[in-house]
């Protein structure tokens, strides 16, 4: 079994990977230096708190998670029961950011295992985006690579990865570098950037990296899926004009339109630390999940959208059970949504269902309780059926929603 | 001479009681605790800020913040990390840049954040930073993300007499 120790300030923390506000910390106070020294000697001492998920394609069960400084791999053959670790990921521990919003990644297919994750590097809220692959189900893998190509010592993290069975493999990433561009040309960026890499070979052959957008929120976890046709998309939360932070949504091929995915009008100077997710049905359409705080219609929404036709939203999760964190997963005409929420007492996890692409939907249900800290929930990557991972103090818990 | 002692003796026990705070770190914030600051304050105007160490948006507030308590010494400031006692040394020592050493800081002690954001306010999910504005009869207006400096000021002029 992966026992997580939940550390929170993490939480906060993970929040730092970013370009946002942070050269008036790091230029302004010549104390950031110990502070940042501080930030990644705790964060490689440390276990994190997220545990990631995929599955292959023979429903084996694949887990990553940190401790002091080196991701471990672990495998269940019994459908999530219990886990047995198989090895070290990265040879070499070093500051990794493994909780709430940035969060290591793993995909597997057959004997190929890539994991990707957001080292912290010396200066404060800076980073890269690492990765390493193994052809051999896991017992070695290759040293890990930087996918940035743009090394300065900035914001690239809050990686999200996600793979298909026919090898195509879409990492994106929020990256600093426009912003650094922008600050070395004395011009005011607003926020940071998404970036991308794709690959269509199971991650051994990468494309360059690839600018999504820019004015990106700097700390909220992007959403990503792949689609029928092999193509992902992405969603994230957006900085539109007048510092609204809703979210926006783009395939990941190069010069595609980015979309606006809300219209919330959430006028926030702040990370909500709460991004979204996606989901892709056989069909090709899209299903959003994701958070507002907006003053006037707070919560949890759902929408679908085919090309840039969205519907209406809906409202999910109850508002003063602090819900929030949802996930989503697709299947031929089923829709599976879950979310958190905290009844004063205990965490509990709460779906609703579609069996028409998402026109009508169940009640909302309880589907798990936890007592003590909890991570948030996520859908297995690769499942071919709606499993949940959901990270609590008792270990990483797979509950099957069918 | 008396006078003269009594003066020293004061600055000596000031100087001792400030040496204490500074070494003790943030009071722990768990459930009630916000209702014990509010008590504290009973009757009179009080900002409590949350805000946390790796919060890249929060010192452009705390900032502001500590200027104007520079200026309107009597201004309640209370701040509140949404971190972890371990935290301590470096949300105090954070504050003190900011010009806050002065403010009573507390800071997050409870494994669950939900809990005690349901305590502080059941609508509040965790944006930081969170600044809670109280009148003199406490009535409460709770603001997400920086709150604009003029704003700030429109408060302190409203508020403080």
């Amino acid at each position: 079994m992966v026992r997580l120790h939940f550390r929170l300030p993490g939480l906060a923390l993970a929040c730092g990977l970013l370009l946002g506000a942070l050269p008036a910390i790091a230029h302004e106070h010549p104390a950031a230096t110990p502070m940042a020294r501080n930030w990644q000697e705790r964060l490689a001492a440390a276990k994190g708190s997220a545990v990631s998920v995929a599955a292959d394609e023979q429903g084996r069960l694949w887990s990553v998670d940190m401790r002091q400084g080196n991701l471990w791999l672990s495998r269940s053959t019994d459908g999530g029961k219990t886990f047995a670790d198989i090895g070290k990921v990265n040879a070499q521990p070093e500051a990794i950011l493994a909780d709430g919003q940035n969060r290591p990644q793993i995909a597997v297919h057959g004997q190929v295992v890539v994991v990707s994750w957001s080292q912290a590097l010396p200066k404060l809220y800076s980073g890269h985006v690492r990765m390493a692959r193994s052809e051999d189900g896991g017992i070695s893998f290759a040293p890990p690579v930087i996918v940035n190509e743009n090394r300065e010592e900035i914001g690239h993290g809050f990686n999200a990865m996600k793979m298909d069975r026919q090898g195509n493999l879409a990492l994106a990433w929020l990256d600093g570098r426009e912003r650094s561009a922008a600050a070395r040309k004395g011009v005011k960026y607003s926020g940071s950037s998404v970036y991308y890499a794709t690959s269509s070979d199971f991650g051994k052959t990468w494309t360059a990296n690839v600018k999504l957008a820019d004015n990106s929120c700097e700390c909220c976890r992007i959403g990503l899926a792949i689609g029928p046709d092999g193509g992902a998309v992405a969603q994230w939360r957006h900085l539109f004009a007048g510092g609204v932070r809703d979210f926006a949504t783009a395939p990941l091929k190069p010069g595609a339109p980015v979309l606006r995915a809300s219209e919330d009008g959430w006028e926030i100077s702040a990370c909500p630390h709460h991004g979204g997710d996606l989901a892709i049905d056989a069909g090709g359409r899209r299903h959003y999940v994701w958070f507002t705080g907006s003053a006037g219609k707070p919560g949890l929404f759902y929408r679908y959208a085919e090309g840039a036709q969205f519907s209406a939203p809906r409202a999910f999760g109850d508002l003063d059970a602090q819900a929030g964190h949802p996930t989503v997963f697709a299947d031929g005409k089923q829709v599976a949504v879950v979310w958190r929420e905290f009844d004063g007492q205990r965490y509990r996890l709460r779906r609703m269902q579609s069996s028409d692409r998402g026109e009508t939907w169940s009640a909302p249900s309880t589907v798990a309780e936890a007592e003590g800290a909890t991570d948030l929930p996520l859908f297995v990557q690769g499942a071919a059926q709606p499993l949940v991972a959901w990270g609590t103090a008792a270990g990483v818990r797979i509950i099957d929603l069918r | 001479m008396g006078r003269i002692a009594h003066r020293l003796a004061c600055l000596l026990l000031g100087g001792l009681a400030w040496a204490a705070q500074a070494v003790e770190g943030p009071r722990p914030f768990v459930v009630g605790s916000l209702k014990e600051i509010q008590a504290q304050y009973a009757g009179k105007p009080l900002i409590v800020t949350f805000w946390s160490v790796g919060c890249t948006h929060c010192p452009a507030e705390l900032k502001t913040l500590g200027a104007l308590k520079r200026r309107h010494p009597d201004l309640n400031i209370v701040l509140v990390a949404a971190d972890t006692p371990e935290d301590g040394p470096e949300t105090r020592r954070l504050a003190t840049q900011y010009g806050l050493t002065k403010a009573p800081q507390w800071v997050f002690a409870d494994p669950i954040p939900e809990r005690l954001r349901m305590d502080i306010d059941r609508r509040w999910y965790g944006e930081l930073p969170r600044t809670h504005f109280y009148d003199a009869g406490h009535r409460l207006e709770a603001v997400s993300g920086v709150v604009p400096e003029a704003r700030l000021r429109q408060w302190v002029a409203a508020n403080l007499r």
